[in-house]
């Protein structure tokens, strides 16, 4: 090969590369190990992890049932060793499974057009806030105070980097204060972003809100970390909601510390223009055979460079396909089953929890599958039961201080009525 | 398709027709063929003032997007909307059914600092730039 | 093929739950029911033969060589797949105490030094999702950097031949992207950067190899330019397979960098992702980085938020799935290794432009790293680069990348890999020349190509003019 190049050795191909910016591979890196050792040194590191028998921890990201499909399907190498479908030809398997995806999205979320996904629900967040501002042309956004605390973060981040100013909305109850929110609603406002459930589990009044924000010129954003309660409750649609955005890891992703999870995007078919990300759309090839190709590219950065509605260049398109093949192995009674089970299994704790001496609920409202209470000593107990096998919940003081001894406790179908006993027992 | 002789040109590719009042502007047909073929008009919306040189609409081809400028300040009075769902117009007749919008000019001063159609025809006739 | 929607069969569901609990209670009130919900109904056998059939449409790299230029398309490890799935790893919960997860953020920490001794840069974010997540996490950090010494900068330079991400990013920040034109060898033209330099100029972005795979000589005095310039600069790392062990990003100059683990670090691409995207940075700018980030105190690991972090860009701490199979390689691979990914990623590449040489136009003709690009310089009888693209599918091979960059006419980036055998790129080469050739003799044989595929060419303008992204009975019936 060398001979072929015109090169005398491998070091001749590097010469380019003066003396002064010369090294060598540092010495601190490891030397290279066999397989064999590779699956040891991992499997150790991963057994210093603790795993509980049985978790109460949701918060954005939930231990669902994941039926064996799904790992099947996203293991086949044509399809997570593939990239972007630049050459649509060779590609149809991707593109045909992000339509469907797209399709099964508007469907589940009750909205017009979905894009193919994005990073994660907090940047899907911040995204769809990005995009009320480019749509409206103002410069003013209005947050929920309970939108959980991470989308929170990130819309603040993005944000700053281009100076749009955040009104949070506060909360009465743990829920969105409607007067308060009419009360900050003016001409300036871009987008109104409300979550339900929301990060304390309870389901919004979104008719409300939707009402009060259409008092104003403001885009109406819904915004979701546990995309499975939409196989039973209302969706955002039916709230005439702008844009739906929020995290889809509950449909067939493990929680793997957070990541990667699925960026979920949905809006009106008027927007659709200007939404960002990836979008597959339907068409023909030149017999007449349907084919499905990236469309509306001149949104993306490739092409309008600066003016792009979005850098992302990329989706993520492999938890797509896991939440495709988990919404299509559940199909629409085992959506709906799975979320009943995991409210059910929710309100039979909350009951049995606050029927503890000492506990407490924090707030009366409605909830989903996630509650809060108050437990005298929680970060003692914590310890406690971890130790036993059992994560009790998030404790909310690390996130908002002024929420001593509060615990966010949220159920799936993975629980069982036995977990929740041995629960209340620990908490006693 | 030659450039009109009636008409004016910016380097940008738009051309106006100014013997009418309202104006009428729309991009030239050198411009509809190194876009190719168009896919969506974002027009802009009647009642809006601009400035020459201004931003007022968009067009899309599927590896392209071109900003389409106001060649001269006024006030926008209509949009094609026939462009909405046959974008196309512009391709097969970028001086006639492709037109963008119609402007209300504020002045007509501006209008001699726009290229005629002869120097328009020099602009373009090294091809793509 | 059709869709899942038209096989679905009502009330034939895939899983049934059998409840694990039985309730006598309702629970919520029936009014926040949802009245229906539309989804696909199949067996699970119907599932499974769907996606196998789906699957045999898709090519990815098990199937077919996958130059594709710029995103480093090499063998994906099934070593990394295992390891990545354990228990240990995929059930564990990002808002567990971290007294729970102490494995996790051991490998964070790990991953994080090995990223760090190979970029020379100390500070690490394993946060960002993707590369041009990084990017606009590199440029926040700029902002803030400037924002802090209270200067207002405005400006971001990036080279014409750069990633549409790179001025995507910037306006993301609020900068505006001055494009900076490439001398006649593709390299950064050193007195047209002087000249745009000045105190409004937050940094430049650029990558080295650059897009036209050319390590650029002058990177010292770019470089040196900028920070006497007060400026910072910004390397786009999706080149650092040409590197590993050769020279550290720090050494030339860089002062924020995002490496590509998806691309480098061998962890697949998933038809489109998730990868990731860390970004190292010098010790000046560690305290601007997003967090929190896993640091080891005392034997123990926990999360720290840096003290003028621009705070979180992304929920949690990253994708943390990719980032134990990109561990998983560097362990596999070790120093010696990483260093031969580079030695052989780059002998492949220019193994390949020899064989081809005679017969394709090289965009420009310097020494080249880990990829090269052809132009359509030559090519007869009105045959484009996209045909020849589009008939190499024929062949059995995925196309190199296609009119990018934009300042070649034409562009075919070709990026080997390393983890290729000199068989599969002779057979590659062979492929091009056969196509060069057709296109001389029978050039409608290239034209109409692909012949073979399971569609033929689509129709992207009916794709955009009427766009159908959401099946609809309405439409179809």
């Amino acid at each position: 090969m060398l001979h072929t190049i015109g090169k005398a050795s491998i070091q001749d191909l590097f010469r380019d590369i003066k003396g002064s910016l010369r090294h060598d591979i540092d010495e601190s890196l490891p030397e290279g190990m066999h397989e064999r050792d590779v699956f040891r040194h991992l499997k150790n590191i991963s057994a210093q992890n603790i795993l509980p028998r049985t978790s109460f921890a949701g918060g954005g990201m939930y231990h669902h049932f994941i039926p064996a499909t799904v790992d099947a399907v996203i293991s086949r190498s044509e399809f997570f060793t593939s990239y972007t479908p630049y050459q649509p030809e060779v590609s149809q398997g991707n593109l045909q499974a992000i339509y469907e995806y797209q399709t099964m999205i508007c469907r589940l979320l009750g909205m017009e057009v979905s894009n193919a996904s994005l990073y994660d629900g907090a940047t899907a967040v911040a995204e769809s806030l990005l995009m009320s501002v480019h749509i409206t042309g103002k410069r003013e956004v209005c947050i929920a105070e309970n939108l959980n605390p991470e989308y929170l973060a990130v819309c603040k981040t993005y944000c700053e980097a281009v100076d749009i100013s955040i009104n949070i909305i506060p909360t009465k109850n743990g829920s969105v204060d409607i007067k308060a929110l009419q009360g900050m609603l003016s001409e300036h406002t871009a987008g109104v972003i409300v979550q339900s459930p929301n990060f304390f589990g309870i389901i919004e009044d979104l008719d409300t809100v939707r009402k009060c924000v259409r008092t104003s010129p403001a885009m109406f954003i819904v915004a979701f970390s546990e995309a499975l309660a939409w196989g039973l409750l209302e969706p955002p649609g039916s709230f005439d909601a702008d844009i739906a955005a929020g995290e889809g890891q509950s449909l067939g992703i493990p929680v793997q510390f957070g990541g990667p999870g699925l960026g979920i995007m949905a809006c009106k078919q008027k927007y659709m223009r200007k939404m960002p990300g990836r979008i597959c759309g339907a068409t023909v090839d030149t017999q007449g055979n349907r084919g499905f190709v990236l469309t509306l590219q001149a949104r993306e950065q490739h092409i309008r460079r600066e003016s792009a509605n979005s850098n992302i260049c990329s989706n993520h398109a492999l938890c797509a396909l896991a939440a495709s093949v988990y919404m299509a192995t559940l199909g629409t009674q085992g959506m709906l089953d799975a979320a009943h089970q995991s409210m059910l299994l929710a309100h039979h704790a909350h009951e049995q929890l606050c029927g503890v001496r000492g506990i407490e609920p924090l707030y009366a409202h409605d909830f989903f599958n996630e509650f809060v209470i108050k437990v005298p000593d929680i970060r003692g107990k914590y310890t406690r039961l971890a130790g036993e096998g059992i994560v009790p919940g998030i404790l909310l003081e690390e996130m908002y201080p002024n929420m001593k001894d509060c615990l966010l406790v949220s159920c799936t179908e993975m629980n069982t009525g036995q977990d929740i006993l041995e629960l209340a027992k620990g908490l006693s | 398709m030659s450039n009109p002789e009636n008409l004016k040109f910016l380097e940008s590719h738009e051309w106006i027709d100014a013997s009418h009042e309202p104006a009428v502007c729309g991009i030239s047909d050198f411009a509809q063929q190194q876009l190719t073929d168009i896919v969506f008009v974002e027009l802009p919306e009647p009642g809006k003032k601009v400035a020459k040189g201004d931003r007022v609409a968009v067009v899309e081809s599927v590896k392209s997007v071109s900003d389409i400028y106001a060649p001269a300040s006024g006030e926008i009075v209509e949009a094609n909307t026939a462009l909405s769902d046959s974008p196309e117009l512009i391709n097969g007749d970028a001086f006639g059914k492709g037109w963008i919008f119609k402007i209300k000019l504020s002045g007509t001063e501006e209008l001699n600092s726009l290229l005629s159609k002869q120097e328009y025809d020099a602009a373009t006739a090294g091809g793509a730039h | 093929m059709k869709l899942l929607f038209e096989k679905s069969k009502k009330n034939r569901p895939g899983t049934r739950f059998t409840s694990s609990f039985e309730s006598d209670r309702p629970g919520l009130a029936q009014k926040y029911f949802r009245s229906s919900l539309d989804l696909p109904e199949l067996s699970e056998p119907e599932v499974m033969r769907h996606y196998t059939a789906l699957s045999k449409q898709n090519i990815g790299v098990d199937n077919a060589f996958y130059p594709l230029g710029s995103c480093t398309m090499k063998y994906n490890p099934r070593i990394n797949e295992q390891t990545s799935r354990f228990e240990g790893f995929a059930s564990s919960h990002p808002l567990f105490d971290a007294s729970l997860v102490q494995g996790n953020l051991a490998l964070m920490v790990h991953l994080a030094d090995a990223l760090s001794a190979i970029t020379g840069l100390p500070g690490i974010t394993l946060a960002p999702a993707a590369g041009a997540h990084g990017e606009l996490t590199g440029l926040m950090i700029m902002k803030k950097y400037f924002t802090d010494k209270g200067e207002k900068r405005t400006k971001i330079i990036a080279p014409d031949s750069s990633h549409g991400t790179n001025p995507a990013s910037a306006s993301m920040c609020g900068f505006t992207t001055i494009s900076l034109k490439s001398n006649k060898d593709g390299m950064v033209d050193i007195s047209a950067l002087r000249e745009l330099m000045d105190k409004d100029v937050a940094g430049l972005m650029m990558t080295n190899p650059n897009t036209l795979g050319v390590f650029d000589k002058n990177i010292e005095e770019i470089t040196r330019i900028i920070h006497e310039a007060g400026g910072l600069v910004y390397g786009d790392g999706a080149n650092a397979n040409a590197l590993l062990g050769k020279t550290l990003f720090s050494k030339m100059g860089f002062d924020i960098i995002h490496l590509n683990l998806h691309k480098t670090f061998s962890t697949p691409h998933g038809g489109g992702g998730p990868g990731a995207g860390p970004v190292a940075v010098t010790e000046t700018l560690k305290e601007f980085l997003p967090g929190p980030l896993p640091v080891k105190n005392s034997g123990t690991y926990s999360f720290q938020m840096p003290k003028k972090s621009i705070g979180r860009i992304r929920s949690f701490f990253g994708n943390f799935g990719v980032l134990v199979r990109a561990y998983t390689y560097i362990c596999s691979l070790g120093r010696d290794g990483l260093s031969a990914v580079s030695d052989h990623a780059v002998l492949n590449a220019e193994y390949v432009k020899a064989l081809l040489k005679d017969y394709y136009h090289i965009a420009y003709d310097s020494p080249t790293k880990h990829e090269f690009v052809l132009d359509d310089t030559g090519l007869p009888n009105g045959v484009t680069t996209m045909d020849i693209a589009k008939r190499l599918l024929d062949y059995g091979f995925h196309p190199p990348t296609v009119y990018f960059p934009l300042i070649v006419h034409g562009a075919l980036m070709i990026e080997p890999t390393e983890t290729e055998s000199k068989e599969t790129l002779e057979e590659f080469a062979d492929a091009l020349i056969a196509i060069r050739q057709e296109a001389a003799t029978n050039p409608d044989m290239v034209k109409n190509a692909p012949h073979t595929t399971p569609v033929f060419r689509l129709d992207e303008v009916m794709a955009a003019r009427k766009p159908d992204l959401c099946y609809t009975v309405q439409q179809k019936g």
